[in-house]
């Protein structure tokens, strides 16, 4: 398979592999700095950040590359995008200078209701405007590239008027941001719901694909779900190592939030990726 | 109905556990009040009822997951009850700061000292809440007063055998010098 490049874009070269910062996780990520490449921050963790945590915030920067990913624009919310959240948002982004930061593909909020999780939205032409609005109002406070991210989903649409991989193609064309693939979320889904993931990285624009997140799936019951708790199982890595083959990836995340295991596991699971991102850096062409 | 009302009812749906079970098992009625039309409660209720559950439980276990690492003197006092009483507080608060599980930790110690189920448990929500304010608010200054010397229960690794707690009238002191932190009873 050719890898597919995109020279015209604005995404710098790779990050490598990193993973998402944890405060559990501080001694180790200094002790082994040089086997990460760079690391993400959550990036609510630091909005109303005290002195301590600001602290924190100027030692990582001082050592390491910082990608700030958000949780809370809800940029699939037909309210709009919440003010106070996106300033404070846009502060964090001035002070961090990323290459790039995220958010996802969902709304977390509506009608003064604040859901605490990434909730699917239908995948309609009005929700397309929505994202488009919400963007383009970040794309003006924020000078950094956005990417965005799919999600899991759990809730299925019957008034879904197109496919999740057209749905999320055509946000990212008429947006021009990029895509943080999350390659477990894509793999838990086509599990769930019974659909090919080579056939989904067939149908979205793979030129698009900036950033990987990866971590284990968890059972439960008869499904799956991102509970961020696994080591990475042989089947996500087919398809993290299909989107290396396939994509021109800047960086990839373990993104690992509960169930911690001793460093040196997080460490081997870093290296499979850089491993599989380097293997896969050989035939590249560019698109005109 | 517009995406804006979707996202509006679907938000509740997922959080109000109430408003969702009297949906779940009486959607027209229930339907009617959002006025939503034959055609959207049908949809709602072929396609969604098992995921929308799931989707919400989901929910709840984040909350409580995230609750119980904050509150872990609480939770060794509480043990399997810290569930039912969790549940019971997440169905009628909902969080809306950035902070959100840092929020719902303080709500519910709150909560359970508003229910004046026992001193032992008021007494260890009121300790933790006091930490947690020093810790997560950056204080210079906590004062609590104390019914029960939790000092031994600070490492987590303790259990709690509740009739061996010694019912006591003291101060639990927490004070930032600079960086230095200090921990103490009086």
């Amino acid at each position: 398979m050719t890898k597919i490049r995109n020279p015209k874009s604005k995404f710098p070269n790779c990050a490598g592999v990193g993973l998402g910062y944890r405060e559990r996780f501080r001694a180790d990520v200094f002790l082994h700095r040089e086997k990460i490449d760079f690391l993400e921050i959550t990036a609510d963790h630091y909005l109303d950040a005290g002195a301590e945590k600001f602290e924190e915030l100027k030692l990582l920067k001082d050592h390491f590359a910082l990608v700030p990913h958000a949780l809370d624009l809800s940029l699939g919310s037909a309210e709009g995008v919440d003010e106070v959240y996106l300033d404070k948002l846009a502060r964090l982004i001035e002070l961090v200078d990323p290459p790039w930061f995220s958010d996802h593909l969902c709304f977390t909020r509506s009608g003064g209701v604040k859901i605490g999780h990434l909730a699917p939205v239908p995948y309609t032409r009005e929700a397309i405007r929505v994202f488009v609005r919400n963007i383009e109002k970040v794309k003006k406070r924020i000078n950094a590239p956005l990417i965005l991210e799919n999600i899991t989903y759990l809730v299925r649409f019957t008034s879904s008027e197109m496919t999740e991989s057209e749905f999320i193609g055509r946000i990212l064309e008429e947006t021009d941001c990029g895509l943080l693939l999350d390659v477990t979320n894509l793999y838990i889904n086509a599990r769930n719901f019974g659909f090919d993931w080579r056939r989904f990285l067939d149908e979205i624009p793979l030129e698009r694909v900036v950033q990987l997140h990866f971590v284990g799936s968890h059972r439960y019951g008869e499904r799956l779900v991102d509970a961020h708790a696994d080591r990475t199982e042989d089947e996500i890595w087919l398809v993290y190592e299909e989107v290396c083959r396939r994509a021109d990836v800047r960086g990839a995340i373990l993104e690992r939030d509960e169930n911690f295991p001793p460093f040196a596991e997080i460490l081997n699971e870093l290296e499979t990726a850089r491993r599989l991102m380097n293997s896969t850096q050989s035939r590249q062409v560019s698109i005109v | 109905m517009s995406l804006r009302e979707q996202q509006n009812l679907l938000a509740k749906l997922y959080t109000d556990e109430r408003l969702r079970r009297a949906f779940l098992s009486a959607p027209n009625e229930t339907g009617a009040d959002f006025d939503l039309d034959e055609t959207e409660i049908n949809d709602l209720v072929s396609v969604m009822p098992e995921e929308l559950e799931f989707f919400a439980e989901s929910l709840f276990w984040k909350r409580l997951r995230e609750a119980e690492k904050l509150l872990p003197l609480v939770k060794k006092v509480l043990k399997s009850d810290f569930e039912p009483h969790f549940r019971e507080f997440a169905a009628g608060f909902n969080p809306q700061t950035i902070k959100k599980h840092f929020e719902d930790a303080l709500a519910f110690c709150r909560f359970l000292r508003r229910k004046k189920e026992s001193a032992l448990i008021a007494s260890a929500a009121r300790y933790e809440a006091c930490r947690l304010e020093f810790f997560g608010l950056e204080k210079r200054l906590a004062v609590c007063p104390l019914d029960y010397d939790w000092r031994e229960f600070g490492d987590r690794r303790a259990e709690i055998e509740t009739s061996k707690l010694k019912r006591t009238k003291k101060l639990a002191v927490w004070l930032r010098t600079g960086k230095r932190i200090r921990h103490f009873f009086i």
